[in-house]
């Protein structure tokens, strides 16, 4: 039911992403709107596997405990909540301490006191693979199979919580919650549906807030965003003046980083905002009504998985002859060939992968690459190892090097040097990478099922 | 006459949704503009299949028309990230759209 004491509800996103910052003085006025609640999003996908993988967070120490200092500072003065999800950009459980570390320190050194809320969802790799034996978890499209020693094997798997979970803390009377793999949107949107408002409306909100000031016409700088959301509408409305909204650039911020521009997928159902309708209120706000959402039977946790491959070195180099250009193809066959020989020789049991790329042909689109042609009259190459240990990765490119540089090419009889070698040594160690291995959703039996919840009291 | 879609969008990008999939957006500023490239068959799961050589079924495409937008997604040839990959955000991959010819 509707909470008939807040006749509207006002959410300030801090920015889209915790530590890439906001203008002092548009978290200023944002605060001058009276927010019921400020949230920020700090993780994704789209920095890629490592971070999941390792623990180790996107963004540094420094530029998030800027973000946060202000955010809690600016909500405590209010006694409104701050949500922050996804900590750390994977959502670990040691991103979720970091963060929570930071909060404590923050609390401490500004004298102030809160109920802090700390849900972590690293998931129980049991549970996981008893599901999977009931059938109970489902690959979603593109399908990426993965078995229970897949699962065994990760670094880090965590479940994507919905709106539920922080709506959970917020009943609990949670001041400030620190979430590890959240919903973007689920950050924005449980605020609203804890008093009842609109669920369409709520989760269509929280899917624009989510990136912070995003979705203006012109986003020349990381920046605050604010919605009011009424019984039948919301509308979106910059805090800095020198941003504004129009109806195409918020309509068109549906497109970012979804597949589908119409149907977004969450814990517990479908938004669609197919049927939503933008219209100008001036020349920088604009009113949103007519999203829904349709809820499904059940609720899921989205599982999100990272597993080492390896240890990798890279070496980057050029051509410049363009016999070497011209004879590229056999030139990287024959390499291949002839770095496998001498890993036989030195040490048959290592496992290796050696990776060419051809910077000036196809080193940015790989195999969508059209044209193939090289057109420059030089090439990039950056060589990269694989293997199973730092020492052998490097073994493997310090090989790599030697073949290359003396590779012969038909055109020219004798002893070549055919590349030329950027660095000395010519190779940099990239430590461990990892690699995404999951696209699945897991059925849970309620919400909290694989959230570890903890309520901590700081403060007097 | 025709015009390059490079020449007529406002915007073209491409980006990861998520580690599995690979989208564009084809934006524009002028709802007659829109409509035309929108209405002139040019974009289609077939001509996106071929000049990225994928199988035409695993294309989709969406007009926005409230965006004054058009969509492309299809799933990535390689997972973000993975040893394979070449472009982590998947920004660079919309380069081949530019060049398609609009009626």
């Amino acid at each position: 039911m509707l909470d008939q004491t807040q006749s509207e509800i006002r959410v300030v996103a801090s920015s889209g992403m915790l530590g890439t910052g906001f203008r002092t003085e548009t978290f200023a006025t944002a605060m001058e709107f009276d927010p019921h609640v400020i949230g920020c999003d700090a993780g994704t996908t789209d920095a890629g596997p490592y971070y999941l993988g390792s623990g180790r967070p996107h963004f540094s120490h420094a530029e998030v405990r800027r973000d946060l200092h202000r955010m809690i500072v600016g909500a405590r003065a209010r006694a409104v909540p701050v949500i922050i999800g996804s900590c750390g950009g994977g959502g670990t459980d040691a991103h979720v301490d970091e963060v929570t570390d930071m909060a404590r320190e923050i609390l401490k050194a500004e004298q102030l006191s809160a109920r802090l809320a700390v849900l972590k969802t690293e998931q129980d790799r049991d549970l996981i693979v008893e599901r999977m034996r009931q059938g109970r978890v489902h690959a979603l499209h593109p399908e990426i199979s993965a078995d229970k020693h897949d699962i065994r094997d990760a670094a880090h798997v965590v479940g994507m919580i919905g709106a539920e979970p922080f709506i959970h803390a917020l009943e609990d009377g949670a001041d400030i919650i620190i979430a590890g793999r959240a919903s973007d949107t689920a950050i924005f949107a449980a605020y609203p549906l804890w008093k009842g408002y609109d669920p369409g409306l709520s989760w269509h909100l929280g899917k624009i807030l989510e990136c912070g000031a995003a979705c203006v016409v012109q986003r020349s700088y990381s920046d605050c965003m604010m919605a009011r959301l009424q019984s039948d509408h919301f509308d979106l409305i910059p805090p800095n003046p020198a941003m504004r909204c129009s109806t195409q650039s918020v309509a068109a911020h549906s497109l970012y980083e979804n597949a589908d521009p119409f149907r977004l997928v969450e814990a517990t159902g479908v938004v669609d905002v197919s049927t939503a309708r933008y219209e100008a209120v001036d020349d920088r706000v604009v009113r949103v009504s007519g999203s829904s959402f349709q809820k499904t039977d059940g609720c899921t946790v989205k599982l999100e998985g990272a597993r080492l491959v390896g240890y990798q070195s890279i070496m980057i180099a050029g051509a410049r002859d363009s016999h070497v250009l011209d004879a590229l193809p056999e030139w990287e066959t024959t390499l291949v060939e002839k770095v496998a020989e001498r890993m036989t020789d030195i040490d048959p049991a290592c496992k290796y992968r050696l990776k060419l790329r051809i910077y000036g042909r196809d080193g940015v689109m790989g195999q969508l690459e059209p044209n193939k042609r090289i057109v420059g009259h030089e090439v990039g190459l950056v060589i990269e190892t694989t293997s199973d240990t730092q020492d052998a990765a490097n073994t493997v490119a310090g090989v790599a090097r030697h073949i290359m540089l003396h590779l012969p090419v038909k055109r020219w009889s004798g002893f070549i040097t055919g590349i030329a070698c950027l660095h000395n040594p010519p190779y940099l160690e990239r430590g461990p990478v990892y690699e995404f291995m999951l696209n699945h959703t897991m059925e849970v039996d309620h919400p909290m099922e694989t959230v570890n919840y903890k309520m901590i009291t700081l403060g007097h | 006459m025709t015009d390059k879609l490079g020449e007529l969008a406002t915007l073209i990008r491409s980006k990861n949704a998520g580690p599995f999939m690979l989208t564009f957006d084809i934006m524009f500023d002028d709802p007659d503009i829109y409509v035309r490239v929108r209405d002139a068959g040019v974009i289609t799961c077939e001509v996106i299949a071929k000049l990225y050589s994928r199988p035409p079924g695993s294309v989709n495409i969406y007009w926005v028309d409230a965006a004054l937008a058009g969509k492309v997604s299809f799933p990535r040839p390689v997972i973000q990230g993975s040893l394979e990959d070449t472009d982590m955000h998947a920004g660079q991959q919309f380069c081949p759209l530019l060049d398609i010819s609009v009626p």
